[in-house]
């Protein structure tokens, strides 16, 4: 449908304008929300390196707790092989050892 | 600006904006702003300790003992850094020296039940058991509902009787 309207309102718009309307209105659901603007590649570069940092460090303030999982199911597989890593990692573990923020201030207060 | 918390003593008001500003900052930003800090003001502990937790949290674990290291020796009753130090040494392979920085914990917080629940489950890595079964009971002894004591407990119970 974008393409079609596009088209219509080209004269005004001129080529860019239409391609740009119809990237807009392909963006666009049924239920008539406001289009999405398109990311640009730098700030979806900056988004990805930043989740791919949450991922592997949690978030500010928060433990690191995939370097301590990973370690301890390496440990774990050296000494009970691939199922006692499997067995130990379904298991729930308990909040992960790591300070926080606040509580390594606490002891300069 | 002035400022009363004891923390920030030692450091100009402008590094201590910098240190506030670090704590809004991801890891890698604020240790550049923790080593500026530190240039300028090598003296007082809390920019190595909160430097030591940036780089613990970015896997740099020798480099954050370092800072540990030297935080400590300005500031030896600093508990959290203590423990986090001992964290460090554990997330190394450190495991002896973790358990007795964790030991050091114990002793400046003696009704902490988890400083002995994490004891235990290193000194199981260390393959250590009645040891850890020491201290997970300590830890029990502590708060009897500590149920992730109670479950490391049985388990190197198990372990141990597999063994016999």
């Amino acid at each position: 449908m974008g393409a079609v309207v596009g088209g219509v309102i080209g004269a005004t718009l001129g080529v860019v304008g239409v391609l740009a309307y119809n990237e807009l209105s392909d963006n666009s659901d049924s239920e008539g929300e406001e289009p999405k603007k398109k990311e640009k590649a730098k700030d979806r570069r900056k988004r990805q390196k930043q989740e791919a940092k949450d991922k592997k460090f949690g978030e500010a303030g928060e433990p690191a707790s995939e370097d301590y999982a990973k370690w301890k199911g390496t440990q774990k597989e050296k000494k009970d092989g691939k199922q006692g890593r499997r067995d130990s990692h379904d298991k729930k573990q308990r909040g992960e050892p790591d300070r926080t923020k606040d509580q390594i201030d606490e002891d300069y207060q | 600006m002035k400022t009363t918390s004891k923390m920030y003593e030692g450091y100009s008001d402008e590094a201590v904006l910098l240190l506030q500003q670090a704590n809004e900052l991801d890891d890698v930003e604020a240790v550049k702003l923790y080593d500026k800090v530190i240039s300028s003001f090598p003296e007082p502990a809390y920019a190595y300790a909160k430097r030591g937790y940036a780089n613990h949290k970015l896997g740099a674990f020798e480099l954050a003992i370092d800072d540990f290291n030297i935080a400590i020796d300005k500031n030896p009753k600093a508990k959290n850094t203590i423990w986090q130090r001992g964290i460090s040494k554990r997330d190394l392979g450190l495991l002896k020296e973790a358990i007795e920085d964790l030991e050091k914990y114990s002793k400046l917080k003696p009704d902490d039940p988890e400083a002995f629940y994490w004891m235990g489950e290193i000194a199981e890595e260390m393959d250590e058991l009645e040891l850890s079964l020491a201290y997970f009971e300590s830890a029990l002894r502590l708060d009897s509902g500590y149920e992730q004591a109670v479950e490391s407990l049985r388990r190197v119970k198990e372990i141990i009787d597999s063994r016999s």
